[in-house]
């Protein structure tokens, strides 16, 4: 059964498949009671509490001409119209009430069992149900239908259900915090925090893609598969808040000011796997400003220190080159010494 | 009768709510106020909470003219031009620290000022307080 497949391992998912089987018992039931109805129907013939019957129609019309009868003095008799007498003459086996049946006879002079349809009994008495049970089953068809339709539904909310719950207990999130800058081929930081809840035991799979002309120079924790250009961490305790740095560098390959673009997924894994791309600024540019001089005005002032000790200084291991910004933040200003390759802090 | 009295205990409420407010200025993280601010010291008193910053600086402006004699802890940078004097705390523990500047004279006029900056240890966005 579908659903017993795909509701496993979960008192809620049990609670659910025994709802719907409940379902399932009670349309079987409601399928034998509508059995039981039409059987009991062939017996007795009643249409919505009223005894019918089914009389022969050339027998009527021949009795009534024989004895020169019109269908008016029939309808007047019978208490019908001229227009059913008619009708039920020009059917072959009308079914009227049997109140009307009797009256009909006692009119012709006949017992109501000579104007019965009467191929033989057992089609008399068929002719007779035939009519009543269709007219039982149909409620019954749509009773069964109304369950059928109320089963899907039924699913649809439990799937819907089982997958909130499934965020309600696996939220995770990634964001990177990186330069929007640097100066080609030195060294700047990148750390991409994790945060994931959840009630079960989860593995991570965080992965990180750096541009063409970028290389890794250090990761911590080290990364589980590292080459030059893109990071792996593999985590298997992968609850809380953690965090994946690493120390790269660009080269611009001789374009100056070229943006690259850095490209990060996290992938977790439970009974099923969810991914995402990993939030935060993914672009840098290669220019003469510092990594930490955010504003590019060659100062490093009080907000930009504090935002290096706050995004990257937490990271121990690193090899961000913190007391280089401080050197800088205490002089009045920098410049890119390209000859040099350095920095030459103005006091 | 009764009325003016309910408004002066209003008037009243307010004003030391007021003094409070310009007595001590926190934000999340740090909380300072000047213990003291004239004669040849200042004494200003930073409150570190719990979770602390990851770092605080503390600017003090002081009146032109005025000469530093000591200072504890020991100032991380000084711009003479601007008669500025930092201090870098870095990861600094929940509690109190005191910063004092010792002068060679007296402060004129209304003393020295500060500016202390911190990243909010919940969400990283800047704070600042000012004291004048």
């Amino acid at each position: 059964m579908f659903v017993e497949n795909w509701v496993v391992n979960s008192s809620r998912r049990r609670t659910i498949v025994t709802i719907l089987d409940l379902f399932l018992l009670i349309v079987r039931v409601k399928q034998k009671n509508l059995v039981s109805i039409k059987h009991m129907s062939d017996k007795k013939s009643v249409k919505s509490g009223i005894a019918m019957v089914c009389i022969s129609g050339s027998e009527v019309r021949h009795l009534r001409e024989q004895q020169n009868l019109t269908q008016l003095y029939l309808a007047t008799a019978v208490g019908v119209t001229t227009e059913t007498i008619s009708r039920w003459e020009r059917q072959g086996s009308p079914t009227v009430k049997e109140e009307n049946g009797v009256k009909l006879a006692e009119v012709l002079g006949v017992s109501l069992e000579q104007i019965l349809f009467s191929e033989d009994a057992g089609a008399v008495a068929e002719k007779i149900v035939e009519p009543e049970a269709e007219t039982a089953i149909r409620p019954a068809r749509i009773v069964a239908m109304a369950l059928v339709a109320f089963i899907v539904l039924l699913s649809v909310t439990a799937f819907f259900f089982v997958g909130y719950q499934s965020v309600d207990t696996f939220q995770f999130s990634a964001r990177r915090v990186m330069p929007t800058h640097t100066v080609s081929t030195l060294p700047f930081p990148v750390v991409v925090t994790v945060a994931f809840v959840s009630e079960k035991e989860s593995s991570l799979l965080l992965k990180e893609e750096l541009p063409p002309g970028c290389n890794v120079l250090r990761s911590v924790p080290p990364a589980t598969l590292l080459d030059r250009e893109s990071l792996k961490w593999i985590d298997k305790k992968g609850h809380g808040l953690k965090k994946f740095a690493y120390l790269a560098s660009c080269s611009s390959q001789g374009k100056n000011q070229e943006t690259q673009t850095f490209i990060g997924s996290l992938l977790v894994r439970q009974e099923s796997h969810r991914e995402i791309i990993v939030d935060g600024p993914d672009r840098l540019k290669l220019l003469e400003y510092h990594w930490a001089d955010s504003d590019m005005d060659n100062v490093i002032d009080d907000e930009e220190l504090l935002a290096v000790y706050d995004d990257f200084g937490s990271v121990e291991g690193l090899g961000v080159d913190v007391e280089e910004v401080e050197r800088i933040w205490m002089g009045s200003g920098y410049r890119w010494k390209p000859q040099e390759h350095m920095f030459e802090i103005i006091p | 009768m009764k009325n003016k009295r309910k408004f002066r205990q209003i008037v009243v409420l307010l004003l030391v709510v007021l003094l409070g407010c310009a007595a001590e200025v926190h934000a999340e993280g740090v909380s300072a106020a000047y213990l003291e601010n004239s004669g040849d010291r200042t004494i200003l008193e930073l409150q570190v909470t719990d979770p602390p910053p990851t770092s605080i600086i503390v600017n003090q402006i002081i009146p032109a003219g005025v000469v530093i004699k000591s200072a504890s802890p020991g100032y991380t940078k000084f711009s003479a031009g601007k008669n500025v004097v930092k201090w870098l705390l870095k990861h600094p523990r929940p509690g109190v620290l005191w910063i004092v500047l010792v002068y060679e004279g007296t402060l004129p006029g209304k003393g020295a000022t500060a500016i202390i900056r911190c990243k909010s240890p919940s969400d990283g966005t800047l704070m600042t307080i000012e004291l004048r």
